[in-house]
């Protein structure tokens, strides 16, 4: 198991090995480092290749591919991943020019400046535009507060930057122009993950082999909360109670970009449901649907669930419409397992499903344990280790505000619970 | 991540502002401080006469004779003829965008034809010619 979680990062490691390894046996590193201008000219190239190995990488993780959740275990871990190499690669490929410019510094200021001046040069140029490009949109992702859909929209725009750094990187007079191996290579990776970034992008909206479902009742359920009951027109989705889908709705008055939500409902039945707590414009809109609305279902994705564990002896912790991935494995759950949820809501009136698991509990191995912070606080390891005892041999399942888990993460590793044994649902997607 | 982002992103502002304000701003002082350079190179192994002013002289040029050349011919001092021009291009190898290993093979020797061509039948650029005088550092000796 532990294995199986680390072969996707083993993967990027091999996959970005593999040109770095080739560019250093190109030549002698003698002559590579051999003075300052020319270790800052190899750093350059170095950086350079490095930064766009990573971001075809990228826009591969981007795609949201079955196979390739599967060796990240779970979709949330792919796209932690895919935040992290955005991050890395974007600064290696901002270092990039600055430590090519140093030989040029050597031979004149203006030399310098012209390097950083588009238009003298195709090549240059097109590295110059993909990186201004890419600098406007990492600066929306890292630091402008945007509405969700504005900034995917924008996000988009990464092919359009990472195609300009291929055309970069294939015309500019380098190892890579020389060497076939790095070209083929290079080339090869980047068209991949041009096409994989392309279809996510641009066309996955109308061509996919997502599920049709019929939007059949909205619950309100609090004035915050509602749950959507959806029938199959056709196809049905097979899930694991714990898993997510995207949802994006094909009519009606809300704007149309698909979304992640946990399934609440058991695998068993015909109609799926889903919990949406209005946060942004989108899941505020939701409550003024209507019935009949046709949404398309994009899954499941995941590996969240107690089926996923081998200790049967669980401890589930909920915050909020965290609850929403417990409902579904609640609903289906076998009756070899032993389970204490701890639900957290600020009070009583936002424990929306307390009732049904209160039912459940009547028929289930499964102690429900409300907690009201408004009335006990914030639930904290030490009031887990009172209830429920014993919590070296038993799994821990967060799901909530990603604080929220943080911090009872790090509570529940200061009282020597092993971190292998701790599991999280990420419910913030990017 | 975001620390690494916001790191990154300054050091790359500084560094390109800095170059583009004293490369453009302060480009013409910039252009005869590397005139007065190169002047002085290739006077250096001139005797130091003191320039009498009644008298015009003409400029010296260090001239050197193929032999001289050919003592140049390693990573570490590497001379290129070109033209019947002669050129140190050692604390250029590492950024030659070409490559190093394109240069060595040329070093202490002849280099015209491989210049003029880049040995694939292509020539250097214009702005490749303008860097190539920064090198100059005399004649052939004829």
């Amino acid at each position: 198991m532990s294995m199986r979680k680390k072969i996707g990062i083993l993967a990027i490691l091999l996959l970005t090995l593999i040109p770095v390894g080739r560019w250093f046996f190109l030549e002698p590193l003698n002559y590579r480092f051999f003075n300052f201008i020319g270790t800052m000219t190899s750093l350059g190239q170095l950086a350079g290749i490095i930064g766009l190995t990573l971001f075809s990488i990228n826009l591969i993780l981007s795609a949201r591919i079955k196979i390739i959740e599967r060796f990240f275990y779970g979709l949330n871990k792919v796209y932690s991943y895919h935040h992290k190499l955005g991050a890395i690669s974007f600064a290696l490929i901002l270092f990039h020019p600055l430590f090519l410019v140093v030989s040029y510094l050597t031979v004149s200021l203006k030399l310098a400046a012209d390097f950083f001046i588009p238009f003298n040069n195709i090549p240059v140029t097109y590295g110059i535009l993909s990186l201004l490009l890419m600098i406007i949109l990492m600066v929306m992702t890292f630091y402008i507060q945007m509405k969700y859909h504005h900034w995917k929209m924008s996000h988009k725009f990464m092919v359009v930057v990472f195609m300009l750094g291929l055309l970069h990187s294939m015309f500019i007079p380098s190892d890579i122009s020389r060497d076939m191996f790095l070209r083929v290579y290079l080339l090869g990776l980047g068209f991949i993950g041009l096409a994989l970034g392309f279809y996510q992008a641009f066309l996955s909206k109308w061509i996919h082999n997502n599920a049709i479902y019929n939007l059949k009742k909205v619950n309100i359920l609090n004035p915050s909360v509602v749950e959507l009951e959806l029938e199959p027109l056709k196809r049905k989705i097979k899930f694991i109670p714990g898993q997510f889908v995207f949802i994006r709705f094909l009519s009606g008055n809300i704007k149309s970009e698909s979304h992640p939500f946990s399934i609440s409902s058991a695998p068993e039945k015909n109609n799926i449901q889903v919990v949406v707590k209005s946060l942004g414009d989108f899941t505020s809109d939701l409550k003024n649907l209507q019935p009949g609305v046709h949404v398309s279902i994009e899954g499941p994705y995941g590996k969240f669930s107690h089926l996923n564990i081998e200790n049967k002896n669980q401890i589930w912790i909920a915050a909020g419409v965290g609850i929403t991935p417990f409902a579904s494995m609640a609903r289906s759950l076998g009756s070899d397992y032993k389970i204490d949820l701890y639900y957290c809501t600020n009070n009583a009136s936002e424990a929306v499903l307390i009732d049904e698991f209160k039912n459940i509990e009547v028929a289930k191995n499964i102690r429900v344990v409300p907690w009201y912070s408004s009335e006990k606080g914030r639930l904290d390891a030490k009031a887990i280790f009172e209830i429920s005892t014993d919590l070296n041999n038993k799994d821990i399942l967060l799901c909530g505000p990603s604080l929220f888990m943080s911090s009872l993460e790090k509570q529940l590793i200061s009282l020597n619970i092993k971190r292998k044994n701790i599991h999280f649902e990420d419910f913030k997607l990017v | 991540m975001k620390k690494l982002v916001t790191i990154s992103l300054f050091v790359f502002w500084a560094v390109v502002v800095a170059v583009l304000v004293a490369g453009l701003i302060f480009y013409q002082n910039n252009k005869s401080v590397s005139q007065v350079a190169k002047s002085l190179v290739v006077n250096i192994p001139a005797p130091a006469t003191p320039v009498v002013p009644t008298t015009p002289v003409a400029p010296v040029i260090s001239v050197f004779t193929l032999a001289e050349i050919a003592k140049h011919n390693s990573a570490n001092d590497c001379w290129l003829l070109i033209n019947n021009k002669v050129y140190d291009v050692t604390s250029f190898l590492g950024s030659h965008p070409g490559g190093v290993e394109t240069i060595i093979p040329h070093c202490g020797q002849e280099a015209t034809n491989a210049y003029n061509t880049k040995d694939i039948g292509r020539p250097h650029s214009a702005r490749a010619a303008s860097m190539l005088n920064d090198y100059y550092i005399g004649d052939l000796k004829k």
